[in-house]
């Protein structure tokens, strides 16, 4: 958890470009540790997040390009021009809502739709419990936990006989003492209800995501991770865990997609949803986000691809949508830039929605990066995912090992795994330290200042 | 169980009177108070709506007997359990989604998508259906006397859909052990389905429920909306057939 070396290249660059006298004295004092913590509540957008207009930063700030080479050279160059506009001092200048009742994760990293079906749902519990007690948040609820592990209510696949029974449905995640984000899918597979009141954070799913092998569709192995398994003999299908489902209309966000027949015999499964059925439009989500709410306190995030990212904003603040995350191809550049330029676009007082990334894994300085752009949380889930891979028996021991504070020799991918989230997490303490802002809002906020990417 | 056959109510409210909100904790304490010995012994309460509420009393589970007069809005009695339910009105988008148990009935039109996701238990609506009716679903049974939308039965991979009027377009876009019924006609049906008579085992389950949603009509009048790898065995165990085992 220390910061970087001030003497190193990249801090003698600064010093040299941006402080001087005073100001350089201050860096150099001992800071208390910043905190990590990140709200999951809507951003307020407030007057000191304006940019300053004639300052000559804001007219060259964007020229730099989004490159492993050259991220030392505009890190540095950003914060100088931070520094120079507006003094090293930015924390007023924070764009957070500031509520103090508001839930917080420990840090701004997230593991994002994780392949559980991969692992028995023993591992599953113990690995997102590893992961989670480091501070990450977890993408996990009772569809993937199953009855086993949580006598929950997770929404039974066979016809049931009516019930009157008065008892409560109790969720797997009641007593968990981590973050965990659940994921309400249009089709609701693998949805229970009463996650919403134990989870930080809901994730109203739009779009469906894409696996290497599956292209759009669920694999064998989630049907049976999320339907309990419950199924009778006679019901059971012989597809394979190979068989695609193609997407039958790609561009379709109104309707269900067709599942493929793997073979003769074989029963097809309903293709998912791209789109909530219950909607015709994005303008309807509104009440879906309403609903969601209705079911508990937990933060409501809405989830899309990088091209639907622009059109789904707007609806997203009308519904007064926590956040956004936003599954980005290649580089999350573009996706910073929309969310920066229609960030500067909200009325002053009024609440936006955060940006949560979720793609391929983002080095250190990336991620210090997204978040001076304005992301709140990025995924760290290709890191993560390595524990799930088939291949590796022990994964669930080695995960329980570390988590136990015990040496992490014994799996390269552990220490791997506690090598990159203390590196990045020591970036960006290191960067709030220099900066002087207290929290992770507060690098947003202070690159905020500059104004729209142009 | 039919919808004239609700009898006098024990609790009476209104939401002139009360919140949604304050309602469901009403509900949910005297759901807490109530013995379930039966269905018949439940409790009979009578609620007076004033607007079409939406996320009307999610989440309630217990043996309660409601009769609802007036309009509901969107996402109405979703992830409901073991109560009997009767509306008097029409209702919104995604009306009981993921029903778990018991009843619900509908004396009015249903929007978009009612019956969304359930499990288990039965909706009966006595009017008609917008699109999507039955999306999704897992279990249970879905009556509709009335016509239905578009995408009826999408995605279904469980329960019964059984529509007593008229289809719109792609009818039955499912998978896994989705059964479908339809009396009237479907504008067209969704790729790989087929239209079949009943079996006479299929007119004896379908009847049996017929009687029990009060819905009129003979099962005979009804066809099977069903896959066509599905149907093609079927037509080469047709009886009448010489089998090699006799």
């Amino acid at each position: 958890m220390n910061p970087p070396d001030p003497s190193d290249a990249g801090d003698r660059r600064w010093q040299k470009l941006s402080l001087a006298g005073e100001a350089a004295d201050r860096f150099r004092r001992p800071a208390a540790a910043p905190s990590l913590q990140v709200p999951l509540a809507a951003k307020v957008r407030s007057a000191s997040d304006l940019p300053v207009s004639d300052s000559p930063a804001v007219t060259t700030a964007h020229d730099a390009t989004w490159g492993q080479e050259a991220t030392s050279v505009q890190e540095a160059t950003t914060a100088q021009r931070v520094t120079t506009a507006h003094g090293p001092s930015t924390a007023a200048g924070q764009a957070t809502a500031a509520d103090a009742g508001d839930q917080q994760i420990p840090l701004p990293f997230f593991w994002y739709d994780p392949p559980w079906q991969t692992v028995l749902p023993i591992d599953r519990q113990r690995l997102a419990e590893t992961v989670g007690r480091w501070g990450v948040t977890v993408n996990i609820g009772s569809g993937e936990l199953g009855p086993a592990a949580s006598g929950g209510d997770r929404l039974p696949s066979l016809p049931a006989t009516q019930s009157l029974s008065v008892d409560r449905p109790r969720s797997v995640l009641a007593d968990v003492r981590w973050p965990a984000m659940v994921t309400r899918r249009s089709d609701r597979l693998g949805w229970c209800p009463s996650d919403a009141a134990h989870a930080q954070l809901v994730e109203l799913r739009l779009g469906v995501t894409v696996n290497d092998s599956l292209g759009g569709g669920y694999s064998e192995a989630q049907w049976r991770m999320w339907q309990g398994d419950q199924r009778r003999g006679d019901e059971r299908d012989e597809r394979p865990e190979s068989a695609t489902v193609p997407l039958a209309r790609p561009g379709d966000v109104s309707g269900a997609v067709a599942g493929a027949i793997a073979g003769a015999g074989a029963r097809p499964r309903p293709g998912p949803f791209a789109f909530p059925p219950e909607c015709e439009r994005l303008a309807d989500l509104s009440l879906a986000t309403e609903q969601l709410r209705s079911l508990g306190a937990a933060a409501i995030y809405w989830s899309c691809d990088e091209r639907d990212f622009e059109s789904v904003l707007p609806h997203a603040l009308a519904a007064e949508a926590d956040g956004i995350i936003v599954r980005f191809g290649r580089s999350p550049e573009r996706v910073l830039e929309r969310y920066r330029r229609w960030q500067a676009t909200v009325p002053i007082g009024q609440q936006y929605p955060r940006l949560w990334l979720a793609g391929r894994l983002l080095g250190a300085e990336e991620t210090v990066k997204c978040l001076m752009l304005g992301a709140s949380a990025v995924s760290i889930s290709a890191l993560c995912d390595r524990w799930l891979a088939p291949d590796r028996p022990t994964a669930a021991a080695t995960a329980v090992a570390v988590g136990g504070g015990q040496p992490p020799a014994a799996d390269l991918i552990a220490v791997e795994f506690q090598r990159a989230v203390e590196g990045i997490r020591d970036q960006i303490s290191g960067w709030m330290r220099r900066l002087s802002v207290e929290s992770v809002d507060g690098l947003a906020a202070a690159v905020a200042k500059l104004g729209p990417l142009d | 169980m039919a919808p004239s056959s609700f009898p006098a109510s024990d609790d009476s409210f209104s939401l002139r009177d009360l919140t949604a909100a304050a309602l469901a904790k009403r509900l949910a304490s005297l759901a807490e108070q109530a013995v379930p010995a039966s269905a018949a012994e439940s409790r009979r309460i009578r609620v007076d709506l004033v607007d079409a509420v939406h996320c009307f009393l999610p989440q309630l589970n217990g043996p309660l007997r409601l009769k609802l007069i007036g309009a509901l809005g969107d996402y109405a009695l979703a992830y409901c359990r073991g109560c009997d339910i009767l509306i008097e009105g029409h209702v919104g988008n995604a009306l009981a989604e993921g029903l778990q148990g018991g009843v619900v009935r509908v004396r009015g039109n249903a929007g978009r998508a009612a019956g969304l996701a359930m499990t288990a238990g039965t909706l009966a609506i006595y009017g008609s259906a917008a699109a999507r009716v039955g999306a999704a679903m897992r279990g249970g049974e879905l009556f509709v006397r009335g016509d239905v939308g578009d995408d009826a039965g999408v995605g279904m991979q469980g329960g019964m859909l059984v529509i007593g009027g008229n289809a719109g377009r792609r009818l039955g876009e499912t998978g896994g052990n989705a059964t479908i019924f339809l009396r009237g006609k479907a504008a067209s049906l969704a790729d790989g389905m087929v239209q079949r008579r009943l079996r006479k085992a299929d007119e004896l389950r379908l009847g049996m429920l017929l009687i029990n949603a009060s819905i009129r009509g003979a099962a005979k009048e009804f066809q099977r909306v069903i896959p066509a790898w599905m149907a093609a065995p079927e037509q080469a165990q047709r009886t009448g057939e010489v089998r090699p085992n006799w």
